[in-house]
């Protein structure tokens, strides 16, 4: 109470002065908080002070460690393995979107297991003697908003549900369902693709690829008689990638 | 003689102290106004502290907020309120041309027997008749393309558009001179080709149709213009493909002439139809004239210019 009367009147005195109320309020601020430190340094029961100290020693310092309420690592950097084993397996095995893909994977929009597949990808025809890493960032990238700028301009077809598409979720979705084209470029190692069987395998797994996409992005967006109209850019944005795996 | 330096000087020494005795009367009323604030910005921060200590971080809060606050003081008197309001607006007006997607979101309202119902006018235009060609209109507005088959959109053209350069790579593809780059190259030629015709119709309609009557917007003039991929991708698929009789360059020329048909009606139904909303006075004095100019144009862009230029891009 005595501090708080004492720096009201400062204010008050700095007033007149403009310059000086500058300065006055850096040191009121500075002295408010030496003040309560030094207050709450003897009480045992605010919170302010660390609830949870790291323990001493030598061999709790060499520890892994930390404080015991921290999260783990992966948790905090965002990576959770099993939504990526989940979409995965959903790619793997499209018959299962009969039963509806569950809400919290659609919404968890990571990106790990995108790059491993692209870079996969990419590691699959430069040992096939392609080096088409550049297209495969350019094509993926321009691709990729490309769709989610279209997904989302479609979207709107029923008002009454607003869904707020991200792109990171479309990002996502394309990256997990790109996991078929891997195997394709994986196939392309070993046998050359530039022939009617090459290309009938292809055109597979490039349906494969967009009947798994079609299928997520369209129950995230919930469209209406637009399953089509969204699997067919899908369907040209696989088809780029096949041809670089088929044609040298 | 001796007497005038001195009034001179006089003078001049009057006119000095006039000037600054005005200048602090013109800086203490600004300077109160600025000091009244901060002293409030105080005694709030100080509340706000005392109120603060009872909570369970007295550390964090304090700091935040007075920090937060010096921060926008500092801003407010460096930026000065007129900008800061101005700066306010402009991210206003950003903010509202969210609005703006939601126009170009209508050209996407789109379904599937939309599409396929457009394609069977854009391939046989001929089973349409000549009455069936004016979009229908609810309320004041044009119909989304959803419900209305006349109706421009966006998804086909840019469907259109992917699609013909995919083909064009496959095939150089099964030539056997299959490049990455040749996606860009084609990619970009193709939109020069598409920016040319696009300023050709437009600036055509602008030279024959009076400022007056409401015309196309530029985006229901690149839905015309996007719309010729559809034959285009059909004669692309044709080249290949031997025939008897030379059967596919009759069944290309047939898509060209179709797609003439298509776009001369389709620009000119519309076109006049909406000049025949507004007043009739307007609409008698240009239906005359005008509307030949604009038949004789729509003919030869429709016809002559779009075979030449898809025989090209063909």
């Amino acid at each position: 109470m005595s501090f708080y009367n004492t720096s009201n009147n400062a204010n008050n005195g700095g007033g007149f002065y403009q310059p000086s109320a500058q300065f006055a309020v850096p040191q009121g601020s500075m002295s408010f908080q030496n003040t309560v430190g030094s207050s709450n340094t003897g009480n045992d029961n605010n919170l302010g002070v660390a609830p949870d100290p790291l323990p001493v020693g030598i061999l709790h310092a060499l520890s892994t460690k930390g404080y015991p309420h921290e999260p783990p690592l992966l948790e905090e950097i965002g990576i959770n393995f099993d939504h990526i084993i989940t979409k995965t397996k959903m790619v793997l095995i499209p018959i299962r979107f009969g039963s509806g893909v569950p809400q919290e994977i659609l919404n968890d929009s990571d990106l790990a297991g995108p790059l491993i597949f692209f870079l996969l990808f990419g590691l699959f025809l430069l040992m096939a003697g392609k080096v088409h890493f550049g297209y495969i960032y350019g094509v993926a990238l321009f691709g990729t908003i490309s769709l989610h700028n279209l997904s989302k301009l479609m979207s709107n077809n029923d008002t009454s549900t607003q869904t707020n598409l991200q792109f990171f979720n479309t990002a996502s979705i394309l990256g997990y369902c790109f996991l078929p084209l891997c195997f394709l470029s994986l196939l392309g190692i070993f046998h050359g693709l530039n022939n009617t069987t090459g290309y009938v395998v292809s055109v597979l797994f490039v349906i494969w690829s967009t009947w798994t996409s079609s299928g997520f992005l369209n129950s995230l967006l919930q469209l209406q008689n637009a399953r089509l109209l969204i699997a067919y850019p899908l369907l040209i944005f696989y088809s780029v990638f096949a041809l670089m795996v088929i044609f040298v | 003689m001796s007497y005038n330096p001195y009034a001179y000087a006089t003078s001049e020494q009057n006119g000095v102290n006039d000037r600054f005795s005005h200048t602090p009367q013109q800086q203490r009323p600004m300077q109160i106004p600025r000091n009244t604030p901060v002293n409030g910005q105080g005694n709030a921060n100080m509340n706000a502290n005392v109120n603060g200590s009872g909570g369970g971080f007295p550390f964090q809060d304090p700091r935040g907020s007075m920090a937060f606050q010096l921060g926008q003081s500092a801003f407010s008197n460096f930026i000065g309120q007129d900008n800061f309001n101005q700066f306010q607006e402009t991210v206003n007006k950003a903010t509202a041309n969210a609005a703006g997607s939601q126009q170009i979101s209508t050209y996407f309202q789109v379904s599937t027997r939309y599409v396929i119902n457009k394609l069977k006018l854009i391939l046989v235009p001929f089973l349409n008749g000549t009455k069936n060609w004016q979009r229908i209109m609810d309320s004041g507005n044009f119909l989304p393309p959803r419900d209305d088959v006349n109706s421009p959109d966006m998804y086909m053209p840019i469907m259109g558009l992917v699609t013909y350069i995919l083909i064009w790579n496959t095939q150089q593809g099964l030539k056997g001179s299959f490049n990455p780059e040749d996606l860009y190259y084609k990619l970009s030629s193709t939109l020069a080709f598409v920016c040319l015709d696009l300023l050709i119709l437009k600036l055509g309609l602008y030279l024959l149709i009076d400022s007056k009557i409401p015309s196309f917007s530029l985006v229901e003039l690149l839905c015309y213009v996007g719309y010729k991929f559809v034959p285009l991708i059909l004669a692309q698929l044709l080249t290949n493909v031997t025939m008897p009789f030379n059967l596919n360059i009759l069944i290309k020329f047939y898509l060209f002439i179709a797609f003439g048909v298509f776009l001369l009606r389709s620009v000119k139904f519309n076109l006049l139809s909406r000049s025949g909303a507004e007043d009739d006075d307007i609409h008698v004095s240009i239906s005359k004239s005008t509307v030949k100019k604009c038949n004789y144009f729509l003919f030869v862009y429709g016809f002559i210019w779009q075979n030449v230029l898809m025989w090209l891009m063909g």
